[in-house]
């Protein structure tokens, strides 16, 4: 495939495959006005979190960096700031870290609840079919895979997932490396098992130890609420499927990752460099927070491999969906966007990959995946990784 | 008889290295060539899909690789064309 036909938008020294505009929660309390205004303006994308008040200070800082990393991913084109006046996390302070201007092709505004004299919904959709109007005269430009940056995803996953869409997923990362692309592997508790293999990609020695000390931070984080993650793993449903060690398991959900040398261990929603390679982000395993963390680091685009199937999403980064199974793919069709089981009939893992090149393709050329025609806008900043 | 039908065609080895093969289908009772140890097994009981079969005799204490690497060691010693699972193979962790 070759990147000819990929299209997307020019953000300062960025590019992204979408040109949304947002509409973002700073804090929890104003979530229903934006939902209202949203249900209104059905084009404009509602970022909603429980957030931005009554953090502890690292929390905070986290909570604020995620939300400007996610306005500052390449595929925003506008920006409305919606606070409440009060919260420790403001309106303003989320703006003023966007990147905004003509340069940038992004525009940004806030407001908060509270200084608001007039009827809030009419006055905030006026503000944002304000910026709607600039934004829809941003142009398309051509764009290459040396631009993209994926951030990769496994949940619902079955025994397949390490036999089919795991394995051809890793092939798809290889292949974006080779032209020039970046690829996030996230998913700490899943890398446990793994971190030899992990290693192994490394050039240099002080990332080596870092990879050990992430997984032991959350392998002592559960100890010392109790839980035994790695007596824990696999679980007795991951057992009397075939899977027998931790090993085994995280050594299968890694795989998505491809072959690559691995460039850097970046912590929740940081950017990678512009260096192409495989980079791994310190997230949680729950799916949610890994995608918000990923697409906060800058991730245009997720690959999302399942076996029993989820519509999970993101608010401004489409997640291809890859089912493990044939079977999921024909129960949850509105759902899964590429099915990887025809490697269980026999096909071999260079074809299922092509299939997933080719729905990255499509994404990459204004075609919505399943997971933004469903409008499934998932969204939860992590809040563990500050508290260790 | 499946005498010319190899267990490795019947599963999904993702490195050259692997000792285990992951089956694709359940495996039903018979005779299987397996190419790896140049020999016919029998299999004298249904091995369901997503199970592993030893494609390579490992002794007790020995690493079991799959995907390229250890998955875990032997606890007991495992035979070509046996089910590789919890009652022989113990995490290193």
């Amino acid at each position: 495939m070759n990147s000819m036909s990929l299209t997307g938008y020019s953000r300062g020294k960025k590019k992204g495959i979408r040109n949304h505009v947002i509409l973002v929660s700073s804090v929890g309390c104003v979530n229903a006005m934006v939902e209202q205004v949203c249900s209104q303006e059905r084009d404009v994308i509602p970022v909603l979190h429980p957030n931005g008040c009554g953090h502890l200070h690292e929390e905070a800082e986290l909570v604020l960096k995620t939300l400007a990393g996610t306005c500052n991913n390449p595929n925003v084109g506008g920006v409305v700031v919606l606070g409440l006046g009060c919260e420790s996390i403001t309106s303003e302070q989320v703006a003023a870290k966007v990147d905004s201007g003509p340069e940038f092709n992004r525009y940004v505004e806030f407001f908060d609840l509270q200084k608001i004299k007039e009827d809030v919904v009419p006055f905030i959709r006026g503000k944002v079919r304000a910026i709607k109007e600039k934004v829809e005269k941003i142009p398309c430009v051509p764009i290459n895979w040396s631009d993209i940056t994926i951030g990769l995803e496994c949940g619902g996953s079955d025994i397949f997932s390490g036999i089919s869409a795991n394995p051809a997923t890793g092939l798809v990362s290889d292949y974006l490396v080779s032209q020039g692309g970046r690829v996030i592997l996230s998913e700490v508790p899943e890398m446990i098992g793994a971190e030899e293999a992990l290693c192994q990609r490394v050039k240099d020695a002080e990332l080596r130890k870092v990879i050990y000390q992430k997984t032991q931070r959350y392998i002592d984080l559960a100890k010392k609420h109790g839980q035994d993650l790695i007596g824990s793993n696999p679980t007795p449903g991951n057992i009397k499927s075939g899977i027998t060690t931790i090993e085994e398991k995280s050594l299968g959900c890694i795989l998505k990752g491809g072959s690559s040398e691995i460039i850097d261990f970046l912590d929740y929603a940081d950017k990678p460099s512009q260096t192409s390679g495989l980079f791994l982000m310190d997230t949680p395993g729950n799916d949610v927070e890994s995608l918000t963390g990923m697409a906060a680091g800058g991730a245009q685009v997720a690959l999302f491999t399942t076996g029993r199937g989820t519509p999970a999403g993101h608010p401004i980064m489409p997640v291809i969906k890859i089912s493990s199974n044939s079977r999921v793919m024909k129960n949850m069709a509105w759902a899964i966007d590429v099915d990887a089981g025809k490697v269980l009939e026999g096909s071999s893992l260079d074809s299922a990959a092509k299939d997933i090149i080719t729905a990255l393709t499509q994404t990459c050329s204004l075609i919505p995946t399943k997971a933004e025609r469903n409008r499934c806008y998932n969204f939860a900043i992590s809040r563990l990784s500050p508290l260790t | 008889m499946n005498k010319n039908v190899s267990i490795e065609s019947l599963g999904l080895q993702i490195s050259p290295e692997d000792d285990v093969i992951v089956l694709l289908k359940d495996l039903s009772p018979g005779d299987y060539y397996v190419e790896q140890a140049c020999k016919t097994v029998r299999i004298s009981e249904t091995i369901p899909l997503g199970f592993k079969v030893a494609i390579k005799e490992k002794k007790i204490g020995e690493p079991i690789i799959r995907y390229g690497f250890p998955i875990g060691f032997a606890t007991q010693k495992i035979h070509v064309g046996q089910i590789v699972h919890t009652h022989n193979l113990k995490s290193s962790r």
